[in-house]
């Protein structure tokens, strides 16, 4: 049975190679078999990973926690990899192609906000919590609003997030075998499913351990190979650079992207904070025994993650005076004239993947194409995971069946909700085939940054919390920044095709986020029901819990009174 | 695994070396995540109101002024979580413990 899906992956993976190889023949790159060894190698590798780990994903800590036996060092690789999604790669090289200096702000945002996460959440979640964040959230309040809530926002971050991912790894595909761009997306859709459904946590770990090593390997690569194409110089990179861009020197200095400072400020917002609300990198604290396993893991995780942001910059700078330079990276108009940023083959999300052919042939394109397509299944597996987690054990498990839910039909329920999710992803990556996806990532992550992260952090440090309140605030962070991305020029203009955006800015974070921050406080304070009183009580123990507790090895609650 | 009972939690916060314990690690945690605040909005702040000062090359790198600050940048949040882990590492964990040994009979 599970041969027959992994062969079934395999065969969806690779749509028609040989007909591909003809359609693509007059696109430059097009396929080649150095490329394509590649991406099966790599492909296989995961997916005898997946299998093996079946056979030892049997409970239902194993199928959402691995067991909480994994060493801070492989978490802390897992958790780069979850986070050096597509939309780092890709899409920040992208946007430091396309902007110059802006993109600069993307990276660091990506990074502020693990120190965040590790000095105010990471230890005390794990000592909350058992599964999902919204464990830890749910630890002194009615558990059934709490966990609704948490997993509503959940859904909403990691569909955004899957849109990102899958944009990424369509492309990549579509670009590298010349398939249509719908066949790309569900042929990951397919891989995707197959990975959480058969493997759980322990598979999308060990998918995750492995990309994060072959992305930071692969774009070492890339950047010293365009190092060395400018002699080590960087002077004369970034001479090369504005020499040749259509933005000139301005690519050195900030400007455009962020020039309005309430644009700037929300999506900042929205990096640091949303990281701290992300529920799959949330999911990663539980990963590990204990707090101080956790803190290390995100230690591993932010070095991972700073090198990354060290090299990535090389990329987009170095893309710009090698890819502009040489038009068969363009499309190319009737007059021989082309658009430097937006007439690139695939998109300018494709910019690492263009520059590894210009400086390293096939062999090098093969390679990242692959590392990049690696890198989305990986994120797009975790996402899945995380997703599909909060339907089955917080919304089935825990609100529905009151935690006296079957273990085994929990497991069942999950991987039902693994196939929906990963159905919906494809329908809403072809919708946005052509965002940047390092600004779709942005998205999610100010959705994350305005219900869950208020929700999560209200109910851990602010004694006077409620239910009522916390779910006041959740939802409205929720709607809010929803309605706002919707109002916005992204899909007002860009998908429903009206004329002017109602929401002048690109990202709702910053006011989305105060505004879950203020109804969380308002209907606390004003709600004097028992169940206020005693959940206000009971902070107390969740605040020695939160030190110095250290994690609960099962579902049982030390709380019992207060939690009924 | 403590067992957290009302009397018991109370017992705990009256606890000295709780008290003492949980307010130095408070005083860590919120130092080092203020300085990254300060830090990474200080940068948004320079963005949108000094952009030819950081588009300027500093004298004697090919650098713009810009990037070696987002450079800086990257380097210190990991020197700052780097520091935290080792802080914890020394002065913290055996301290928390010591209590969860003694409150969790």
């Amino acid at each position: 049975m599970r041969l027959w899906y992994l062969l079934a992956a395999a065969l969806a993976a690779f749509p028609r190679t040989a007909s591909a190889q003809m359609v693509a023949a007059t696109a430059a790159p097009g396929p080649d078999w150095m490329a394509i060894g590649m991406f099966v190698a790599i492909i296989v590798a995961t997916l005898v990973i997946t299998y093996r780990s079946a056979g030892s994903t049997k409970s239902k800590a194993d199928f959402y926690t691995a067991g909480h036996a994994i060493t801070p060092l492989q978490n802390g690789l897992a958790i780069a990899g979850d986070f050096l999604s597509a939309g780092a790669f890709l899409g920040i090289s992208a946007l430091i192609y396309a902007n110059g200096l802006d993109g600069l702000l993307y990276v660091l945002g990506f990074l502020t906000g693990w120190p965040i996460v590790l000095f105010l959440m990471s230890e005390r979640m794990r000592n909350l919590g058992s599964y999902t964040f919204a464990d830890a959230a749910a630890f002194r309040l009615d558990r059934t609003p709490i966990r609704l809530v948490a997993a509503t926002g959940s859904l909403v971050v990691v569909l955004f997030y899957l849109i990102a991912q899958m944009i990424g790894a369509g492309k990549v595909i579509e670009l590298l075998f010349g398939v249509n761009y719908l066949f790309a997306v569900i042929g990951v859709g397919v891989l995707m499913i197959l990975y959480v459904t058969v493997g759980g946590m322990q598979a999308t770990t060990w998918v995750q351990i492995i990309k994060a090593a072959l992305l930071l390997c692969g774009g070492t690569l890339l950047a010293l190979a365009v190092l060395w194409h400018f002699d080590f110089s960087f002077g004369e990179l970034f001479a090369a650079a504005s020499k040749i861009h259509p933005k000139g020197s301005a690519i050195l200095a900030p400007g455009g992207l962020f020039a309005e400072p309430v644009s700037a400020i929300s999506l900042g917002l929205a990096l640091v904070f949303g990281t701290a609300g992300l529920p799959h990198i949330l999911m990663r604290f539980f990963t590990v025994k204990d707090a101080a396993g956790a803190r290390k893991s995100v230690f591993y995780a932010t070095s991972c993650v700073a090198y990354f942001c060290l090299v990535t910059p090389l990329l987009g700078f170095g893309a710009v005076p090698i890819l502009m330079s040489d038009s068969s990276y363009f499309h190319v108009g009737a007059s021989g004239q082309f658009n430097k940023i937006t007439d690139l083959i695939g998109g300018p999300n494709m910019a690492s993947i263009h520059l590894a052919h210009a400086i390293g042939g096939p062999i090098l394109l093969g390679f990242i194409s692959a590392v990049a397509f690696a890198t989305s299944l990986a994120v797009i597996a975790g996402l899945t995971l995380a997703g599909a987690s909060a339907v089955s054990h917080d919304i089935y498990g825990q609100a529905i069946a009151s935690g006296r839910a079957l273990e085994a039909r929990e497991v069942w329920i999950s991987k039902i909700a693994a196939v929906v999710i990963g159905i919906v992803a494809v329908l809403l990556a072809y919708a946005f085939e052509n965002q940047n996806v390092a600004f779709m990532a942005g998205l999610a992550l100010s959705v994350a940054a305005s219900c869950n992260f208020p929700v999560l952090a209200m109910a851990i440090f602010w004694r006077g919390t409620t239910t009522r309140g916390a779910v006041a605030g959740g939802l409205a962070g929720l709607v809010a920044s929803v309605v706002l991305v919707v109002l916005s020029k992204t899909v007002w203009v860009a998908v429903f095709n009206f004329k002017a955006a109602p929401f002048p800015y690109e990202n709702p974070a910053l006011f989305s986020m105060p505004l879950a921050f203020l109804f969380t406080w308002l209907f606390s304070v004003t709600d004097q029901s028992a169940r206020a009183i005693r959940e206000r009580k009971a902070f107390d123990a969740q605040f020695v819990q939160s030190e110095i507790g250290m994690a609960p090895a099962t579902e049982s609650r030390t709380l019992a009174p207060a939690a009924s | 695994m403590l067992q957290l009972t009302p009397d018991r939690t109370c017992e705990i916060l009256a606890d000295p070396a709780f008290k003492e314990l949980v307010s130095a690690r408070a005083r860590l945690r919120w130092t080092l995540s203020i300085v990254t605040l300060i830090m990474f909005f200080g940068f948004i702040a320079l963005i949108s109101t000094a952009q030819g000062a950081l588009g300027a090359t500093v004298a004697g790198s090919p650098m713009p002024l810009g990037l070696l600050l987002a450079l800086f940048m990257i380097v210190l949040v990991v020197f700052l979580t780097g520091l935290y882990v080792r802080l914890c590492n020394s002065r913290f964990d055996e301290r928390a413990r010591a209590l969860n040994r003694e409150f969790g009979q």
